[in-house]
C-alpha cells in the first residue's frame, strides 16, 4: 500500500528553479490534487514523484523506501498523460492489455485484467475499435484503463482532462474519482482547473512559483483560505482594501475608501492594521434597507450564468464587485442597490507588502 | 462594421459532412457565439467565413455584398486562430502594427491606431517585448490587439481562450467581451465551453455534427432549449420518461414511476414525454421538512465544488438524480442522508421522446 513522501525535493534547470525545495506527504489511499497556474511547478513535481525526471536535490520515498534512483518503469505506478498516448495501430483491447501482455502474464490473466479495467472505464463494448474511431473522451478512458491494467496501487494523473472539451471533462472527473476510490488507489492528479481539483480530491495542494502556498480539504480551502492568492485562485473573490479603524469587543470596524465602514470579526487584528477584505460573489446579497453591514452601489452590468446571474456593482467606495444572485430573484432591474456583507462571510487578511495585485497575479 | 449573412453553407471533407446547409444572419455589431462539441464543424464554419476554405455550396454576404469567392484579404475580416500565431520575430508593437503597415497606412495614422489598441488591451508597457517573453494571457491580448488593428469589419475568434488556464479564462472572458463591445465590431466567437458562451454572447448558435440546431439569446437557449441535446450540453440534466395529462391553468401533470409532478405545458406534446430538469435547478431538503414537489432518495455521492455541491441521489422512481445546490443551501448534506429532491415545475422541460433513445440524443462526441 503506497504512501509517498517527497523530502527536501527540488528541481532546477540551469538558473531556473522549477521547484523550490519542499516536502510533501501523500497518505495511502489518498486522492491529492496539485493545483496551480501554468509554470507553478506542478508538472515538475509529479514528474519527479513518478521518476520521469531526476531531482536536483532531495529524495522520494514510497512506503519509507528510497526510490529516488529508480526509473519510472521500476516504480510500480500507472501514469496518465495530458496528451492522450495510445498505440494507433492497436485496438482498444490491445491498448488496454499492453502492460500485462509485455510482462508475459498468462493469457487467462491478460483476459481477466483486460475485462476488469475496460469495464471500470465503461469501454468494454468498444474493445474492437481503434483509437482513431473513438472520441477524445473515450480515448482518454482507454489510456486510463491501460494505466490501471498493470495493477499498480499508485496512479499519477498529469492534467488528464485538459485536452478534452469542458462538457466531457465534467463527466470524466466523476468517473476518475469513483474508480480511484472503488479500487482504493493512491492518486496524484495535476490540474490548473480549480473546480476539477475540488471535485476529485480529498486534499488540494495549491502551488505558485515553484512552492506550495496552501493545502487542505477542498471545503476548507474554499471557505477559509489562508491567503489572498488562494482566495482568488480557488474560486473567485471580491477584494476591498481598508484599515482597521477601531476594535470593540469581538468586532473590528474596517474603514474602506470614501469612509465606508464594515464590521468584521476582530480576531488577531490591531487598530490601524492595513487589511484586505475578501468575499465570494455568492456570499454577497442585494438588499433594499440602508442599515447594517451594507455599502451602496450602482449596477453596471448583468451577465446571465445559467442558474445564477452575475451582477457587477460599482460600490460607492469605487470598488467593482461581482455578486451572484439566483436568476429567478434578479428580475427587477434596479440600478441603485445596497450590497450587504455578512459578518461571518467576510475573510480578513493583512494587506500584502508587495501590493494586492501582485499577490493575486495568476501568471 | 458589417452584417454577415450565411446562406445554405455546406462543406465536406471526403465522406465527412463538416457543414450541412448552415444558414444564419449576424447583425451589424453583434457578438455571436457558435457553441458545440469538438468536431461539430465550428472551426470549419469560421474558416469558411474567413475565406480560408471554400464552401461546396452556399453563399456568404457581408453588408449585402457576396464575398463567397473572394480571397481572405479582400473580405474585411480578422481571424484570430486558437494558437494566436503571433510572429515570433516581431515585437508586440510590430505584431500589432503589422496589418496597417502591410496595407500601406501612413505612418502617423498607423502609430495612433497601434497605440490605441495596445493601450486598450493593457500591453502598451510591453510594446517592445517579443511573444516568447509574454505570459499566455498577454499573448492572447496581443493577438486580439493585432486582430482589432486590422480594422476589419468582422472579427472571427477561434476558441480564443482555450490555450489559457481555467482560472485565467474566467477572468479574461469578461474582459474580452467588454473590449470588443467597446469597439463594436461584429464578432463570431467559436467555443466548446458552454459557460463561456453564456457569459460573452448576445446570441448563441449551437452546432452539432455540422448542423445548426438552435439559435437564440443565452437565456432562451439555456432556459427553453428546443432539444434534449442542447439542454444537456448547456448544463447537466436529469432526464426521465413520464406520462403527461392535461391540468388546469396551462399546466400538465406528469406521472413518472408513481411520482406525480406538475410542469408547464408545452404545445403539441401529449402522452409519453421526455421530461428533464437541470441539476442546478433541483433543490435539496431533509425528508422531514419536505415541501413542494419532488422525490425522496438517499445521497450516494457528495462532491464539493466551491459555489455548489454536486450530489448524486438514488431515488426509487427515477434512478440516480444529479443535484447541484448552492453550497450555502446544502452544507448540511452528507453521504447516506435520506433527502427530498425538490423539482420546481417551472424548471421542468418537456421534449418528445427521442426515437433513437435518450443516450444517442445526448451524445456529445
Amino acid at each position: 500500500m503506497p504512501r509517498i513522501e517527497a523530502v527536501g525535493l527540488a528541481k532546477r534547470f540551469g538558473r531556473i528553479t522549477a521547484l523550490e525545495k519542499g516536502d510533501l506527504t501523500i497518505e495511502d489511499g489518498e486522492y491529492v490534487a496539485i493545483l496551480g497556474p501554468s509554470g507553478c511547478g506542478k508538472t515538475t513535481l509529479i514528474k519527479l514523484l513518478a521518476g520521469i525526471w531526476e531531482p536536483t536535490e532531495g529524495r522520494v520515498l514510497v512506503d519509507g523506501k528510497d526510490v529516488t534512483n529508480l526509473g519510472v518503469e521500476d516504480r510500480d505506478l500507472g501514469y496518465v498523460f495530458q496528451n492522450i498516448v495510445l498505440f494507433p495501430h492497436m485496438n482498444v483491447w490491445r491498448n488496454a492489455t499492453y502492460g500485462p501482455w509485455v510482462h508475459d502474464r498468462t493469457p487467462a490473466d491478460v483476459d481477466h485484467v483486460g475485462k476488469e479495467v475496460l469495464e471500470l472505464v465503461q469501454m468494454l463494448q468498444e474493445r474492437g475499435l481503434f483509437p482513431a474511431e473513438l472520441s477524445t473522451g473515450s480515448q482518454q478512458k482507454v489510456a486510463l484503463a491501460r494505466a490501471l491494467a498493470n495493477r499498480a496501487r499508485l496512479l499519477m494523473l498529469d492534467e488528464p482532462l485538459s485536452a478534452l472539451d469542458t462538457r466531457v471533462r465534467l463527466d470524466l472527473r466523476y468517473a476518475l474519482r469513483r474508480i480511484v476510490k472503488d479500487l482504493g488507489l493512491t492518486a496524484i492528479h495535476v490540474t490548473h482547473d480549480q473546480e476539477e481539483a475540488m471535485s476529485v480530491a480529498d486534499r488540494v495542494v495549491v502551488m505558485r512559483k515553484g512552492q506550495t502556498v496552501e493545502q487542505g480539504p477542498p471545503e476548507r480551502l474554499y471557505n477559509h483560505p489562508q491567503g489572498v492568492f488562494t482566495a482568488n485562485f480557488v474560486g473567485e473573490s471580491n477584494f476591498l482594501e481598508g484599515a482597521v479603524r477601531r476594535i470593540r469587543a469581538d468586532w473590528a470596524f474596517v474603514e474602506l475608501r470614501s469612509g465606508y465602514v464594515l464590521r468584521v470579526p476582530a480576531k488577531g487584528l490591531l487598530e490601524g492594521d492595513p487589511v484586505v477584505l475578501a468575499a465570494r460573489p455568492e456570499w454577497l446579497t442585494i438588499t433594499k434597507e440602508g442599515f447594517g453591514n451594507v455599502i451602496p452601489g450602482r449596477v453596471e452590468g448583468r451577465h446571465f450564468l445559467g442558474a445564477t446571474e452575475r451582477l457587477q456593482v460599482r460600490l460607492f467606495t469605487s470598488d467593482l464587485v461581482s455578486i451572484d444572485v439566483p436568476t429567478s430573484q434578479s428580475l427587477n432591474s434596479a440600478r441603485d442597490v445596497m450590497v450587504s456583507f455578512h459578518e461571518t462571510n467576510i475573510l480578513v487578511y493583512p494587506r500584502p507588502y508587495a501590493g494586492l495585485q501582485e499577490a493575486l497575479k495568476l501568471e | 462594421m458589417a452584417e454577415v449573412v450565411l446562406e445554405g453553407l455546406s462543406k465536406s471533407f471526403g465522406p465527412k459532412h463538416a457543414l450541412k446547409d448552415v444558414g444564419l444572419r449576424i447583425r451589424d455589431g453583434e457578438y455571436l457565439v457558435v457553441l458545440g462539441p469538438s468536431g461539430a464543424g465550428k472551426t470549419t464554419l469560421l474558416r469558411t467565413v474567413a475565406g480560408l476554405l471554400d464552401p461546396d455550396e452556399g453563399r456568404i454576404r457581408m453588408d449585402g455584398r457576396d464575398v463567397t469567392r473572394l480571397p481572405p484579404d479582400e473580405r474585411q475580416v480578422a481571424f484570430m486562430p486558437q494558437t494566436y500565431s503571433l510572429f515570433p520575430h516581431l515585437s508586440v508593437w510590430e505584431n500589432t502594427a503589422f496589418s496597417p503597415t502591410v496595407k500601406g497606412w501612413p505612418e502617423g495614422e498607423r502609430d495612433v491606431l497601434a497605440r490605441e489598441m495596445l493601450s486598450m488591451v493593457h500591453l502598451i508597457d510591453r510594446a517592445g517585448a517579443y511573444p516568447r517573453e509574454l505570459s499566455g494571457g498577454m499573448q492572447q491580448r496581443c493577438a486580439l490587439a493585432r486582430a482589432l488593428a486590422a480594422d476589419a469589419e468582422v472579427l472571427l475568434l477561434d476558441e480564443p481562450l482555450r490555450a489559457l488556464d481555467a482560472r485565467l479564462r474566467i477572468e479574461l472572458r469578461a474582459e474580452l467581451r467588454d473590449l470588443i463591445r467597446h469597439v463594436g465590431t461584429t464578432t463570431i466567437h467559436v467555443t466548446h465551453d458552454q459557460e463561456e458562451a453564456l457569459v460573452v454572447a448576445d446570441r448563441i448558435a449551437v452546432l452539432r455534427n455540422g448542423e445548426l440546431i438552435e439559435v437564440g439569446p443565452s437565456e432562451m437557449v439555456y432556459s427553453r432549449p428546443s432539444s434534449p441535446f442542447v439542454a444537456n450540453f448547456l448544463g447537466e440534466m436529469n432526464f426521465f420518461e413520464a406520462r403527461s395529462f392535461p391540468a388546469d391553468g396551462g399546466a400538465v401533470r406528469l406521472v413518472a414511476g408513481g411520482t406525480n409532478l406538475t410542469a408547464t405545458k408545452r404545445e403539441g406534446l401529449e402522452g409519453t414525454v421526455l421530461a428533464g430538469i437541470r441539476a442546478e435547478a433541483c433543490g435539496i431538503q431533509a425528508q422531514e421538512w419536505a415541501a413542494g414537489q419532488g422525490v425522496e432518495g438517499v445521497v450516494e455521492r457528495r462532491l464539493f465544488m466551491g459555489r455548489r455541491i454536486s450530489l448524486e441521489v438514488r431515488t426509487e422512481p427515477m434512478g440516480v438524480l444529479k443535484v447541484k445546490p448552492l453550497t450555502a443551501q446544502a452544507n448540511w448534506v452528507k453521504e447516506g442522508d435520506p433527502v427530498f429532491v425538490v423539482m420546481p415545475g417551472e424548471h421542468i422541460l418537456l421534449f418528445p421522446v427521442p426515437k433513437g433513445g435518450v443516450a444517442a440524443a445526448l451524445e456529445v462526441e
